[in-house]
C-alpha cells in the first residue's frame, strides 16, 4: 500500500497547519467554558471485491490482485464566536472512487480552513467551499460519490456593506486531489435582499451580481499552443490567458410566488466542443476540435404553492457553457461552474437508470412539476420535462406520475408510472445508437407493525426493447426502530419476454453476451445515536451514476460493502 | 459609507471591462527534427464507436511522420470482443494488452486511448485523442540514449523469421529491456464505426498478432556511453499461417521497466 503526500512544500505547510490546529484542540477543553466547540466526523467506506466476470466485475486491480479497497474521511470542525478552523483528513487505499476501472492510493490533508469574523469583516483561508447565485459561474463543493472536490484553495474575505448587502472577493486555485490545478481564479460577488413592506403580502427581492476572472498559467497555454499547432490553419484559434464570466441573479418572493432568475456569460473563451468536427492534413474529418466562443446559460425557476398545492416551472438555455480550469480536461474535472440540472431526481433504482448529464455545449430544458393534496390520505405529484440539444435534437423527455396513500400510523401506498425516452448516442457517446424508449411502473408499500417495526417494500418493472432490455427489481427492508434495518433486493435482466429468436438484434446481441443476470444486494444496517454502520453484500449492474447532472459510468460492482458514518 | 460603495462598484467595473492582453502566437506545424522515434500502443476495439476517430489521427501522423512513428494497435478489453459478423477475433489474447496495463500501473477509462512513448505526458498517461499529435510532436525533438537497429531474415517457405538486434548507446543506459511484436496490417474486417453502422470491410492497421519476446519485454544488461552491442539471432519465431506475412511487420522498442516504463527508442520493419 502506498501512501503518498503530494509535495513536501505542501507537507511543510500541513505540518505546519496540523500543530496550529491542535493547539487550537487544546485550547478546546479550555474554550469550551467560553463558547468554543470541537466537532467532527467519519465517514468510512470499504469493498471487498468478489470477482465475477458473468457481470463484468473484473479485469481491474480490485478484482484481480487487491481485493479491497476503500476510502475514510475525518473532519475536525473547532468553532468559537469569531473563529471557525477546520481540518480534514483523506485516506484512500486501493479505492475505485476515483477511476472506477483503477486504483488510488493516497492519504494526507485534503482539506484544511480557517475562518475570522471581526464586525461586518469575515475572511477565511484554506480550501474552501462557495458559490455564487446557483453556481453557474463558480461552485467550489464536494461530491464524495464521485470524488469531486472542487474546493478553492485561496482566499476569501465577506464584507458587510449593509445589514442585508454582502460583497465578498475571493482569490486562489482549484484543488485536484492533494494538489491544485494551475489556472488561477478570482472573484466578486455583490448580493443582497430588499423587503418591500409597503406592496404587502412580503414583496421581497434578493438581487446578486458575480464575475469570475481565470488566468491560465504558462505551462497550460503551452499545452493549448503545442495541441492548435497541430491542427490546420482554419481550424486554429487564438487562446487568451484572461478569461471572464459574469451573472446577474435574482430571487423574487412574492406571497406563495417564488422566482429565481439567473443569467451567465462568459467571454470569448477556448473550450473544447466534442461535436465540432476538425479536418486532418488527409481530408478526413474528426470530431472533437478546441474552439473559441462566449457562452450563456439562462436559468429561470418560477413556483407557487399554497396550502395542499404547488406547482414550479423550470427553463434552462445554455449555450457553449463549458467553463474549466484547462479546456482540455476529461470527464469531470476541473469544472470552474455548477449547471443546475433539469431532469426530475429520481430515487428509485429502476426509475434512474437513465439520467440525463448536463450538456455544456447546448441544451435548452424545459420542467413542470405540480403535486397536489387532496385530503389527509390521498397526495398526487406530475412531472414532465423535455430537454434538448442546440439544434432541437431531443435529449431527454419523461413524464413522472406518482400517487401517495396514507393511512396514519399503519401503512403508505405509493405507485405511479414513468415514461422516459433517453438520447443514449448523446448521453453515452454512442452514436448511431436508438434512444431508449421506457415504461416503468413502480410502487412502494410502507406497512408498520408498530411504533418501532416496520416493513417496506418496492416494485418496479422496466418495459423497454433498446440497450439491455427489460428489467425487474423488487426490495424488501424491514426495519427495528432506532437500531436496526435489514435490506434485501433483486434486480434481474428479464432482457425481453419470450424466445431470443423474437428479440431485435440489439437484444439478441446482449442476451448471447451475457444472458439473463439476477443482482442480488443483502445488507444490514445499525444505527445509534450519530453513528451507522452498515454491511452489505451487493452484485450491482455497470451503468451511469449521475449526481446533479455530474454522470459518469460505473462498472458492474460485486462483492461486499462496509460503510462507516460517524459525527461527534 | 459612498466611498466604499463606489470603491467597490469601480473595481466591479474593472473587473468585468478587463485589459486587452497580448495574443499569443500559433507557430506554424514543423516536423522537429531530433533522433526520437515514438511509439504509440492505442487501446482500441471492434467495438468502440470512436476508435475509428483514433485511427484516423493516428494514420495522419504516420503519414506526416513517416519512420518516426511506431503504431501499435492493441485490441483488448470489453470493446475488442467480435461482432457476430466479425471474421476473426483481433485480440490477440496473448496477453500483451495485460502487460502494457501492468506495467503502467493502470488502463485507459476509456476508448479510444492511446499511450505515448509509455509515458506521463503533460497531465495525463492517457491523453486526449486531441492531444496526442501535440505530444508527438512535442516527443520528437527529444534526444534518445540508445539507438536501435534490427536485420529480419525471412523464411518465406517455412514462414519463420530471425531478427538480429544491435543496439548503440549514446550515453549509458540501465535498466535496459527489449520488447519486439508482430504486427499485421490490411486486416478487412468487421468494426462498429462513429456513426453507429458496422463495416464489415474496416481496414486496421497495426494490429497486435503476438509479442515476440515477453510481453513486458526482456532484460538486457547496462549500455554503457559509446558501447555497440550486437544480439544475433536474438529471436526466431513463425507467422502463422492464417496471417498475411506481406503485411506484417516488427515493432522493435526499448525501455525501461524497474524505475519507470519509458520508451527510450523504437522502430518499426516491414517483413
Amino acid at each position: 500500500m502506498k501512501l503518498t503526500f503530494s509535495t513536501t512544500g505542501q507537507q511543510i505547510k500541513k505540518i505546519a497547519f496540523l500543530l496550529i490546529f491542535f493547539t487550537f484542540s487544546h485550547w478546546a477543553g479550555y474554550a469550551q467554558l467560553t463558547g468554543g466547540q470541537l466537532s467532527g466526523g467519519l465517514v468510512n467506506n470499504t469493498n471487498f471485491f468478489v470477482r465475477d466476470s458473468s457481470i463484468g466485475a473484473n479485469n481491474t486491480p480490485q478484482y484481480d490482485q487487491q481485493l479491497i479497497g476503500g476510502e475514510s474521511w475525518l473532519n475536525l470542525t473547532y468553532n468559537t464566536a469569531s473563529v471557525e478552523a477546520g481540518i480534514r483528513f483523506d485516506l484512500f487505499q486501493n479505492s475505485n472512487l476515483l477511476d472506477p476501472q483503477s486504483s488510488y492510493s493516497a492519504s494526507g490533508i485534503g482539506r484544511w480552513y480557517a475562518k475570522y469574523q471581526y464586525q461586518r469583516l469575515k475572511v477565511s483561508g484554506g480550501y474552501l467551499y462557495d458559490q455564487i447565485g446557483s453556481g453557474i459561474i463558480f461552485r467550489a463543493y464536494e461530491d464524495r460519490t464521485q470524488l469531486i472536490d472542487n474546493a478553492l484553495y485561496g482566499v476569501k474575505a465577506e464584507y458587510k456593506i449593509a445589514p442585508d448587502w454582502t460583497f465578498k472577493a475571493f482569490s486562489g486555485k482549484q484543488k485536484r486531489l492533494f494538489d491544485t490545478y494551475k489556472t488561477d481564479i478570482r472573484g466578486v460577488n455583490l448580493e443582497g435582499f430588499l423587503l418591500f413592506d409597503s406592496i404587502g403580502s412580503g414583496l421581497s427581492i434578493a438581487p446578486g451580481i458575480g464575475v469570475v476572472n481565470t488566468t491560465f498559467d504558462n505551462k497550460t497555454m503551452t499545452d493549448l499552443v503545442d495541441v492548435l499547432t497541430s491542427y490546420r490553419p482554419e481550424d486554429r484559434v487564438v487562446p487568451t490567458y484572461n478569461s471572464f464570466a459574469t451573472t446577474l441573479y435574482n430571487n423574487l418572493s412574492w406571497g406563495g410566488i417564488s422566482w429565481y432568475f439567473e443569467w451567465a456569460h462568459h467571454s470569448n473563451n477556448v473550450l473544447f466542443d466534442p461535436f465540432a468536427n476538425r479536418t486532418l492534413v488527409s481530408g478526413a474529418e474528426v470530431p472533437g476540435k478546441i474552439v473559441k466562443r462566449p457562452g450563456d446559460v439562462l436559468y429561470s425557476s418560477l413556483s407557487y404553492s399554497r396550502k395542499g398545492f404547488g406547482i414550479s416551472l423550470d427553463l434552462k438555455k445554455t449555450a457553449n457553457f463549458e467553463y474549466r480550469t484547462h479546456p482540455l480536461l476529461p470527464a469531470n474535472e476541473g469544472f470552474i461552474g455548477f449547471i443546475p440540472p433539469m431532469g426530475r431526481i429520481n430515487t428509485y433504482r429502476l426509475t434512474a437508470r437513465y439520467s440525463p448529464a448536463t450538456q455544456f455545449i447546448g441544451e435548452q430544458a424545459v420542467q413542470i412539476d405540480a403535486r397536489y393534496k387532496l385530503d389527509k390520505h390521498w397526495s398526487f405529484n406530475v412531472n414532465a420535462s423535455n430537454i434538448t440539444n442546440q439544434n432541437n435534437d431531443l435529449l431527454y423527455r419523461e413524464l413522472y406520475t406518482e400517487f401517495t396513500y396514507k393511512k396514519r400510523r399503519r401503512y403508505q401506498i405509493l405507485g405511479g408510472v414513468q415514461l422516459m425516452e433517453y438520447n443514449f448516442a448523446i448521453y453515452r457517446g454512442k452514436p448511431g445508437y436508438a434512444n431508449v424508449k421506457s415504461i416503468v411502473p413502480y410502487t412502494e408499500v410502507l406497512y408498520k407493525f408498530s411504533r418501532s417495526n416496520s416493513l417496506r417494500v418496492e416494485a418496479q418493472y422496466m418495459f423497454t426493447a433498446q440497450d439491455e432490455g427489460q428489467w425487474a427489481y423488487t426490495l424488501w427492508e424491514l426495519g427495528f426502530a432506532p437500531h436496526w434495518l435489514f435490506e434485501a433486493s433483486i434486480m434481474y435482466n428479464v432482457i425481453g419476454f419470450g424466445s431470443p429468436d423474437n428479440f431485435n438484434e440489439d437484444l439478441k446481441h446482449h442476451y448471447e453476451d451475457k444472458g439473463r443476470v439476477l443482482y442480488p444486494t443483502l445488507g444490514a444496517v445499525y444505527s445509534a445515536g450519530s453513528n451507522r454502520f452498515s454491511l452489505r453484500y451487493v452484485k450491482q449492474v455497470a451503468g451511469v451514476v449521475c449526481s446533479g447532472g455530474i454522470c459518469r459510468y460505473e462498472p458492474a460492482f460485486s462483492g461486499v460493502k462496509f460503510n462507516l458514518s460517524s459525527t461527534f | 459609507m459612498r466611498i466604499l460603495n463606489t470603491t467597490l462598484f469601480t473595481i466591479l467595473l474593472l473587473f468585468i471591462s478587463g485589459c486587452k492582453e497580448k495574443p499569443v502566437v500559433i507557430p506554424d506545424f514543423q516536423v522537429p527534427k531530433g533522433e526520437r522515434n515514438i511509439l504509440i500502443e492505442e487501446f482500441t476495439g471492434v467495438q468502440c464507436v470512436n476508435c475509428p476517430n483514433g485511427a484516423v489521427i493516428i494514420e495522419e501522423m504516420v503519414a506526416e511522420f513517416g519512420d518516426r512513428i511506431v503504431p501499435i494497435s492493441i485490441h483488448h478489453g470489453f470493446f475488442a470482443k467480435p461482432l457476430p459478423e466479425s471474421k476473426e477475433d483481433l485480440n490477440c489474447h496473448c496477453g500483451y494488452g495485460d502487460a502494457v496495463t501492468s506495467l503502467l500501473g493502470k488502463g485507459p477509462i476509456g476508448y479510444p486511448a492511446a499511450v505515448i512513448n509509455r509515458a506521463k505526458l503533460g497531465s495525463k498517461l492517457f491523453p486526449n485523442k486531441d492531444e496526442w499529435k501535440s505530444l508527438v510532436l512535442n516527443e520528437l525533438k527529444k534526444t534518445t540514449p540508445v539507438n536501435i537497429f534490427l536485420k529480419s531474415e525471412v523464411d518465406t517457405i517455412n514462414r519463420s523469421v530471425t531478427l538480429d538486434v544491435t543496439l548503440a548507446g549514446s550515453e549509458a543506459v540501465d535498466d535496459l529491456f527489449i520488447t519486439a511484436v508482430l504486427l499485421e496490417s490490411d486486416i478487412l474486417d468487421a468494426q462498429i464505426l462513429p456513426t453507429g453502422k458496422h463495416d464489415e470491410n474496416y481496414n486496421f492497421q497495426h494490429v497486435v498478432r503476438m509479442p515476440i519476446t515477453d510481453p513486458a519485454g526482456e532484460e538486457t544488461p547496462p549500455l554503457s556511453k559509446g558501447e555497440i552491442r550486437q544480439l544475433k539471432g536474438f529471436k526466431t519465431f513463425t507467422i502463422k499461417d492464417e496471417w498475411d506475412i506481406h503485411h506484417c511487420s516488427i515493432a522493435l522498442f526499448v525501455h525501461h521497466k524497474n524505475t519507470t516504463s519509458e520508451v527510450l527508442q523504437a522502430l518499426s520493419q516491414e517483413l
